[in-house]
């Protein structure tokens, strides 16, 4: 291994009767997560930085108890749920990507808020 | 008793409802407030003022006042002439002693006022000192606005939510409504923001939020909007503020009797609830208010009309009985009544505009206050602006005998204000602290503009003069539920989190990060990492990746280490100074390239050094990018002597001694997952620290746990790593050196390459250099069982001359360690020193090698 392969989660490989396997950030706050909230975290653009969780959410309303970006200007990076994060944008879907150490932090903000609007 | 139905009444008689009142069921109908449908159950009482436990009554009937303040449903200081009426609802009276109608407190009223002025605590109350928490606790008690569960836990769900709008409305009366439509008309999005007092005929053009009050407009149009339950943070392109007037009461002696009343409030509760406001009422009014055509609608006698305004008396009072008003004199003339219906001027309520940025000014001619020069992107319509309605010209106040109320929140009466004056606070914002006028739950809407005009005749100054005291959010009352929001609090967890929580393990803040204190037992997990192999995981670490051909370059300068003469697959410990020589942040820089570094930093200096590298290369201009690999990448400390044993079962990496030397740094696929191997000892034994994609943190946590069983690994946490690094003397940045610290007096100047060219710092250690050290950072240790609490004193000849830093009890030493800052002259080894434990002043040695393998044998091997 070279330069800097080490940061390339792509490298890791079965070997010697070791089997490396991922695991998302979101994985376990977003088990029981309703549809209009995914898991995006091991489909983070090729552009992105490595290290970034990532949520796809539904709904605009959901999206404005969220952050104070606005919703009609985007992508663009600002406060989500208090962290530091790009959103994009597609119809009604949002894509956020954020640091994945505030990935139980997002996830308990997004399903509280998801919550408050149902 | 209700009137039979009225034109715009707001009730559903077909929908009847109880609640409690005091444990008592009160009827009320659907649209019915609490406080109508009290009034229409006959009671007159509804709340004790705050100083003097007045008897008070309805006043104002629309959220201005503070006479209908009651605790609903656990919730203190609503207003219960807002609230709507809700079946099974809990309302308490608040600030009595005894009952509503029988409150022992009011004994304050009849002995205590030439004994109670404005502020007379702060001269009666000062001695004893040590007494001023009795006297606080029992003026809370005496004088409040209700009582919070302190130990109560959330009952409401209160949410945030961020809105933006092309133009918001605030005020939804016949202007505000306008206005809304207009906007509308031509195309533009319209939020529009109403109490809910106002009637609409056509909203269908634009949104409404009603109930909801703007709290404020601050810079940038936010304008956070209270709906209840949600905070709407309004961001605006154009706000429009149709907040009308404020109707102003008038100063008399017995002007808050119950049955005093404001005829913007008689109004409401004739026209809204049906009810008769009394049976024989005396109107003051100045100005042509037609309160008195409603009143007589109603069934209510008129005994006489007062035109204030023109006519202007120079006596009123109103007398009554046990808080009540029986009768008005008006210039020798007695009147008996049960109802007093009063109207001043009419203030524009600008408050949000003034906050905006408008300036306000006195219309002498109306004896208001006006917006003026409205800023970019405000508007005022209607009657805010000033420009509406028939001059009324009431006198400041008028004479007679009696308490003269200037303010009802805070029960300052016109002799406090007059008293005031005569202790030399003559600015009108002083006063405003002394007398705390416009400070209570009305926030001047009733008070201000009467207390600067009175204010203005007592120092026989005129209004224009003396201006007016500062508008500040939040302009109409919001809980603090509400700006609190949710409760969630930004942590950062590692990818190897949820392991720890399995593992049973305490964990502990360290900045914004949640890590492991211990698993339960850190003597055990001390004594795995010495004698079989321990796990840390140390993903907190900042971790840079600084790279181009000014790489080696521009971390010398940064640094007063060398780098240049690091070879490409090596580590060294570097200290971040400041400009000014002193410690900022430590950790390690291991050459992976010879244009590419790997820089380690603490778990809370991360972002500080990333931001602190990106500020110097713009300033130096170096070919260099900073990459902040923090999150990216987890890792963790193999350490223990048995840890080549674990490493080398998961890699093909040659693990030897030889071929991977201590502070080694090498790049190998463990268990699999790729990973930056350095070999450094923080804790004091053979140590691999693996750096790898943090998708894989917890499977290759997993892998070391199940390959390293039989070796007797056991996972360490913070506490056990701190007992570790304390027996090598290994300091702690932050922990063990402060914002003075620098690294000459922390025995670390053999890093410190002064005849490098220049390095951040390096100017202020050569001074530091030259004037010798004025502190030292030493070890110690103690032989009696004492252990020294972190911050304890040294004391050298009675004397406090510095502190501990970190201790410990070691088990493997079998003593209490630590780390210290002493007089240069103590730094010496073997010399003693006292440290004060639990007030005894206790014997230490002082050593300056590691506790703990002093030549790093272990570290190395």
């Amino acid at each position: 291994m070279n330069g800097l392969e080490f940061i390339d989660p792509g490298l890791a490989r079965a070997e010697n009767g070791f089997d490396p396997v991922q695991r998302s950030p979101l994985e376990r706050a977003l088990r029981d997560a309703p549809p209009e909230v995914r898991d995006l975290s091991l489909q983070v653009p090729e552009d992105f930085d490595r290290g970034l969780a990532g949520l796809q959410v539904t709904g605009e309303r959901l999206l404005r108890r969220l952050t104070d970006l606005n919703l009609d200007a985007l992508p663009a990076t600002g406060m989500v749920a208090n962290v530091r994060a790009t959103v994009l944008r597609d119809g009604d879907e949002f894509r956020i990507f954020f640091p994945q150490e505030y990935a139980d932090h997002v996830a308990e903000v997004v399903l509280d808020a998801a919550e408050g609007l149902r | 008793m209700r009137l039979p139905p009225q034109p715009g009444e707001r009730l559903h008689r077909d929908r009847p409802l109880t609640f409690l009142f005091d444990g008592k069921p009160v009827q009320a109908f659907a649209g019915d407030t609490i406080a109508s449908a009290l009034f229409a159950s006959g009671r007159r009482v509804f709340s004790r003022s705050f100083k003097y436990h007045r008897p008070r009554g309805l006043y104002c009937c629309s959220g201005h006042c503070p006479n209908c303040l009651m605790q609903i449903d656990g919730v203190p200081s609503v207003r219960a002439c807002m609230e709507p009426a809700r079946d099974g609802a809990r309302v308490q009276t608040q600030n009595v002693l005894g009952s509503l109608d029988r409150d022992l407190m009011s004994i304050v009223d009849k002995v205590g006022g030439p004994f109670l002025p404005v502020g007379f605590y702060y001269r009666t109350m000062m001695r004893p000192r040590r007494a001023w928490p009795i006297y606080e606790r029992f003026l809370r008690s005496a004088a409040g606005l209700g009582r919070i569960d302190k130990h109560g836990r959330r009952t409401h769900r209160f949410d945030t939510e961020h809105r933006r709008a092309e133009v918001l409305v605030i005020g939804g009366g016949a202007s505000g409504t306008a206005a809304a439509r207009e906007a509308a008309e031509a195309g533009r999005q319209v939020v529009l923001v109403d109490d809910g007092l106002a009637e609409r005929d056509d909203s269908s053009a634009f949104e409404v939020l009603s109930p909801a009050r703007a709290i404020g407009i601050y810079e940038g149009g936010l304008v956070p909007v209270d709906a209840g339950d949600v905070l709407y943070r309004f961001r605006a392109e154009r706000i429009v503020v149709a907040t009308g007037t404020i109707e102003q009461p008038l100063l008399f002696p017995g002007n808050d009797l119950v049955g005093v009343m404001l005829a913007g409030g008689a109004r409401r509760l004739i026209d809204s609830w049906s009810l008769r406001p009394g049976e024989r009422a005396v109107v003051l009014q100045a100005g042509g208010d037609t309160i008195a055509a409603n009143l007589r609608r109603a069934g209510t006698d008129i005994a006489a009309v007062f035109d204030v305004g023109e006519r202007a008396p120079e006596e009123i009072v109103a007398r009554g009985s046990k808080g009540r008003v029986s009768s008005v004199v008006v210039d020798g003339e007695t009147v008996e009544c049960d109802l007093v219906v009063m109207s001043g001027a009419r203030q524009p309520a600008y408050s949000l505009l003034a906050q905006a940025g408008a300036r306000v000014e006195y219309d002498a001619a109306r004896a208001i206050f006006v917006p003026r020069d409205l800023p970019a992107g405000v508007a005022a319509v209607g009657a805010v602006t000033g420009e509406r309605g028939r001059p009324a010209h009431p006198a400041p106040a008028y004479s007679g005998k009696g308490k003269c109320f200037v303010c009802i929140c805070e029960d300052v009466t016109r002799k406090d204000v007059k008293r005031t004056l005569a202790e030399g606070f003559d600015s009108i914002e002083l006063a405003k602290r002394y007398t705390a006028v416009t400070m209570g739950p009305c926030q001047g809407r009733l008070c201000h503009l009467p207390a600067i005009r009175l204010f203005a005749r007592e120092t026989g100054s005129d209004e224009s003069a003396l201006g007016t005291t500062t508008s500040r959010p939040p302009w109409a009352p919001v809980s603090l539920g509400l700006l609190a929001g949710r409760g969630h609090e930004p942590a950062r967890r590692t990818s190897i989190h949820h392991r720890h929580e399995e593992l049973g393990a305490r964990m502990m803040w360290t900045g914004d990060w949640r890590r492991v204190h211990s698993y339960g037992d850190p003597a055990a997990e001390v004594r795995a990492v010495h004698e079989a192999v321990g796990v840390i995981d140390v993903s907190t670490l900042g971790k840079l990746l600084v790279r181009g051909p000014d790489a080696v370059a521009f971390l010398e300068r940064l640094y007063p280490n060398r780098f240049a003469d690091l070879r490409v697959g090596r580590v060294r410990y570097g200290v971040l100074g400041t400009d000014a020589g002193r410690i900022m942040d430590d950790g390690t820089i291991g050459r992976l390239a010879e244009d590419e570094l790997y820089v380690t930093t603490t778990s809370t200096g991360a972002e500080v050094v990333f931001e602190w590298f990106q500020w110097w290369n713009s300033v130096w201009g170096f070919d260099v990018e900073v990459v902040n690999l923090t999150g990216a990448l987890a890792a963790v400390n193999v350490a223990g002597p048995r840890a080549r044993e674990l490493v080398g079962q998961l890699t093909s990496l040659d693990c030897s001694a030889e071929a991977f030397k201590y502070l080694d740094a090498k790049r190998a696929h463990v268990g699999g997952v790729p990973c930056l191997a350095l070999r450094i000892g923080f804790v004091g034994e053979l140590g691999y620290e693996l750096h790898f994609p943090s998708s894989y943190g917890e499977y290759l946590w997993d892998t070391l746990l199940e390959r390293g069983a039989d070796l007797g690994i056991r996972p360490f946490g913070l506490e056990a790593q701190r007992i570790l690094r304390l027996e090598k003397q290994h300091i702690i940045v932050g922990q063990d050196t402060d914002s003075e610290s620098n690294t000459l007096d922390a025995n670390m100047a053999w890093m410190v390459k002064f005849d490098k060219d220049d390095f951040v710092g390096k100017w202020a250690l050569e001074h530091m250099q030259v004037r010798g050290a004025r502190e030292r950072l030493i070890g110690f240790e103690l032989e009696n069982g004492a252990l020294p609490a972190e911050g304890g004193q040294i004391v050298v000849d009675g004397r406090p001359a510095g502190r501990v830093t970190s201790a410990r009890r070691s088990e493997t030493l079998g003593k209490a360690i630590g780390l210290a800052w002493v007089p240069p002259e103590l730094a010496e080894e073997g010399a003693r020193i006292q440290i004060r434990v639990d007030g005894r002043l206790e014997q230490a040695s002082v050593r300056l090698r590691p506790f703990y393998d002093p030549e790093g044998e272990r570290v190395r091997s």
